[in-house]
């Protein structure tokens, strides 16, 4: 089964890294740009896991996990959080707003493929 | 293309843009607005710097980002008052960074003292930043020791390990025995025990138990609860930290507790305890186990994994990974949302210019040649012919609009120098931007950055004075310098204003006289001193500042803008300031001119100069000492330059009878008339560089390529003014004949 992916993040740079180790891995990769462009995509989109940044502008990952939450045909999807932030503060807020876990920037192409897969049902 | 270095090109390009956001919401801030939206900006801009430096192991990047980040951080959360110092340190910071990535982006060694005393005076702002630094690493390498954990308070005692491999006498390895219960809040996070489980049957032979120990009676049954937990055990030798960090996401969300095992100490599975061993396709949850044996004890539940055993090594993620990517890799590129905007190389944009250039002369030719054929042309291939014109006109005027740009970058670029000029003068400067969003041609910002970094830095270092000085003349202490972009009548005006002493005239006539650039005796009003300025040479500072100074003067400064097609004006009050004005050329492509004839050859005359034109009618035109002669034009006296003579193709003045006179206003010479034989056209033409195909002319800016497939000189108006008033005595002409 070819896993279809949701990646939320506002850096270009992030959003060519995610795209490359995520098609490589054989991934069908969406790409959306902040909170607002996620929660648009995921209209005409069901992704198996969604990856999303935190720090960004208009909706940022909190607020987009919450909304995806929110939607009854989507509370069951894995959301991965991409985050240089780390420490225990942030993965509770993650936890709270209904992350199902995360990723550490910068990341190892193979690292964030088997986050995804460890998350994928 | 090689995917990293293209990721790698696009990190650097996206640099560029956090790094004028960045001093874009930093100048906001200092303006006072710290609105959390301005803040959480500039947060991200920084923030978005050190994810892509971390992935490119940029180190200096990351670690100077770092702590401009905390830094940043701790205003956003409002445990730091930003203050003007701490914005002022900030903006500091925010030059560095942006040198540090142009250091990361050339690959030149970046020196510490480059970055370590601001990175020191921000962590100092910060305060304890070390703490944070060890916190940041990496929150999944959670230091368990391999011992009995317990997570969540997990009370009751575990049933025996499960153990499947007896039967089989297989030798036992260190086995790890697993209580795992999930909580419902682990299902509202879209974790799935199904999915933690099947990880775990990768770290070697798997059994898992499902306990239905928990489940309540019906009455008290809640279906959004999980009743169920699950007893694993991995044979084989599987890595504690391995277990942990598959099940680091539930974290909180369930209880837990890991055993390490020895081999020996592995007890067989309790006889009536249902232990499964299948493939993991066979165990999917079905809800018809589930309920079947929930209904068995008058009870519910949802629907969940069971029992798994797997056999080490299969794993469906394996199977998986091996699927051929290429097919599915073009679709996910395609798949793309789409987006509002696309970069392209410059380079094709040029050529489509070009193309576009060369169509308009084609069209241009068409036109002619039809008109030539001398058949009566039929109304529709008119029609048709105007159509062309016109689609073509549009596609050039749509291409263009590609290339345009707005002036934010350049005038974001201009706030650094003020910053560091201000700093090494010990003048106190603000930067004030206008009209950031006018666009103008990308070439034209790029070559107008020299010479607008230099007139800034004069406008700094010359034109402002002392604080001291400035509170003594009754200003505020902080100077300020107005940078302004405009579009006006088909052109971009850009404007350097400052409140400064203005230019003080009496010392530029002296210095000019001194080095010879004036005769002693010559009386020069007021605007011509000021035009001084633009002297080759010429230099106020009696020490050459190491600011201002860098052997340029003023007049490359003239040189640059007149290179580019546009003029340069001073105005100046004493005490009160001066102005510099530069008006530009839209494009360097193409130019609106008039098509004119001179003894039989074309010449453009840029439209951008010319103020009106007129047949001069007997009496207009009168002498002027031995070869000079003026245009009496609504009882003004303009010097008139008759085009064909001063350009050399004949010697004879132009037939005073049927000359057209086109009066021109340019920045050196003010109002002038130009003695032309007829006036063909006025219509756009391609700009194709003298320069580059032939070499420098004097008089001539460019050249052209007419309908007719014939070269037509586009003339510099400023230059041919110039030469034709040599003769006229006036001392600005004296100083212009020198600079020529």
């Amino acid at each position: 089964m070819t896993l279809s992916i949701l990646t939320v993040d506002d850096s270009r740079t992030m959003r060519d890294m995610l795209r490359i180790a995520l098609t490589s891995a054989g991934m069908n990769v969406q790409q959306a740009e902040d909170g607002v462009h996620g929660l648009e995509v995921l209209s005409g989109f069901r992704p198996n896991v969604i990856v999303t940044d935190i720090n960004m502008p208009r909706m940022d990952g909190f607020g987009f996990i919450e909304a995806v939450r929110a939607q009854s045909a989507y509370n069951n999807v894995p959301i991965l959080v991409l985050t240089t932030e780390s420490g225990q503060a942030l993965k509770d807020r993650a936890r709270s707003s209904g992350a199902t876990g995360w990723i550490v920037k910068p990341f190892e192409p193979e690292k964030l493929v088997s986050a995804i897969r460890r998350v994928a049902a | 293309m090689d995917p990293m270095a293209a990721i790698r090109d696009t990190f650097f390009q996206e640099c560029e843009e956090q790094l004028s956001a960045l001093e874009e919401g930093l100048l906001e801030m200092e303006d006072g607005n710290t609105s959390l939206d301005t803040v959480n900006a500039v947060f991200r801009a920084v923030h978005s710097i050190k994810g892509g430096a971390g992935a490119f192991k940029l180190t200096e990047l990351v670690s100077f980002a770092h702590v401009f980040e905390t830094c940043l951080d701790k205003i956003r959360s409002q445990t730091l008052q930003p203050d003007p110092d701490v914005i002022k340190l900030l903006l500091r910071s925010a030059d560095i960074l942006a040198d540090l990535v142009t250091r990361c982006r050339q690959g030149t060694a970046i020196e510490k003292s480059l970055y370590e005393g601001l990175q020191a005076e921000l962590e100092n702002v910060v305060g304890g930043l070390a703490d944070d630094q060890s916190a940041e690493d990496d929150f999944g390498s959670i230091d368990f020791t391999p011992t009995v954990i317990a997570v969540g308070g997990f009370e009751s005692e575990p049933a025996e390990p499960t153990g499947m491999s007896e039967a089989s006498g297989e030798a036992v390895g260190p086995v790890a025995s697993i209580m795992f219960r999930p909580h419902s809040g682990l299902y509202a996070k879209a974790n799935e025990p199904l999915v933690i489980i099947r990880e775990l049957a990768t770290l070697g032979k798997l059994a898992c138990r499902t306990s239905f120990d928990l489940l309540p009676d019906i009455e008290a049954f809640d279906p959004a609860e999980n009743y169920l937990s699950f007893e694993i055990s991995i044979e084989g030798n599987p890595s504690y930290d391995d277990i942990t960090s598959l099940f680091e996401f539930v974290e909180g969300d369930c209880d837990l507790k890991i055993e390490m095992l020895a081999g020996d100490d592995v007890a067989p599975a309790p006889a009536d305890s249902p232990v499964l061993e299948a493939p993991v396709n066979d165990t999917m949850p079905t809800a018809d186990d589930i309920i079947a044996r929930v209904l068995g004890r008058q009870a519910g539940s949802e629907p969940t994994g069971e029992v798994i055993a797997l056999p080490a090594g299969t794993s469906a993620v394996d199977e998986r990974a091996e699927k051929p990517v290429e097919k599915a890799a073009d679709r996910g590129t395609e798949k793309g949302p789409a987006t509002k905007a696309i970069r392209v190389d410059l380079d094709r944009i040029d050529r489509l210019i070009n193309l576009v250039g060369e169509l308009v002369i084609n069209q241009a030719m068409l036109s002619l040649r039809v008109s030539q054929s001398g058949a009566v042309v039929a109304a529709n291939v008119g029609s048709s012919l105007e159509e062309l014109e016109r689609l073509t006109r549009d596609i050039q005027e749509s291409v263009m609009a590609i290339r345009a740009q707005p002036v934010k970058s350049l005038f974001q670029r201009m706030s650094r120098i003020v910053r560091e000029v201000a700093d090494q003068t010990g003048k106190a400067v603000r930067l004030r931007t206008d009209g950031e969003a006018t666009e103008i041609d990308k070439t034209v910002v790029d070559l107008l950055a020299d010479p607008l970094t230099h007139m800034i830095r004069n406008a700094v270092d010359h034109g402002l004075e002392m604080p001291d000085r400035r509170r003594e003349v009754g200003k505020p202490e902080e100077g300020t310098v107005r940078l302004s972009a405009a579009h006006k009548s088909g052109k971009v005006v850009i404007t350097i204003a400052d409140d400064g002493a203005g230019i003080n005239r009496p010392k530029v006539l002296e210095i000019a006289r001194r080095k010879g650039l004036v005769t002693e005796t010559a009386q020069l009003s007021d605007n011509e001193i000021d035009n001084l300025l633009f002297l080759p040479g010429f230099s106020t500072a009696t020490n050459v500042s190491s600011i201002s100074g860098r052997g340029v003067g003023m007049d490359v400064v003239k040189r640059s803008i007149q290179s580019l097609g546009g003029r340069i004006s001073i105005d100046s009050k004493p005490g009160h300031g001066s102005v510099f004005t530069m008006s530009l050329p839209l494009t360097l492509a193409v130019l609106d001119g008039i098509v004119v004839s001179v003894a039989d050859q074309t010449y453009v005359v840029p439209l951008t100069a010319v103020v009106e034109t007129l047949m001069p009618e007997s009496g207009m035109l009168s002498s002027l000492g031995a070869n000079g002669q003026a245009i009496r034009v609504r009882d003004r006296f303009l010097p008139v330059v008759d085009v064909g003579q001063v350009i050399g193709i004949r010697s004879e003045p132009a037939d005073r009878n049927s000359c057209v006179a086109v009066l021109v206003e340019t920045d050196g010479h003010g109002k002038s008339a130009l003695i032309v034989d007829r006036i063909q056209d006025q219509r756009q033409v391609v700009i194709k560089s003298l320069e580059t195909n032939y070499g420098p002319v004097e008089g001539v800016a460019a050249a052209t390529i007419l309908g007719d497939g014939r070269v037509a000189m586009i003339l510099d108006v400023d230059t041919l003014i110039g030469r034709g008033s040599e003769s006229t005595s006036s001392a600005q002409n004296m100083v212009y004949a020198k600079a020529s």
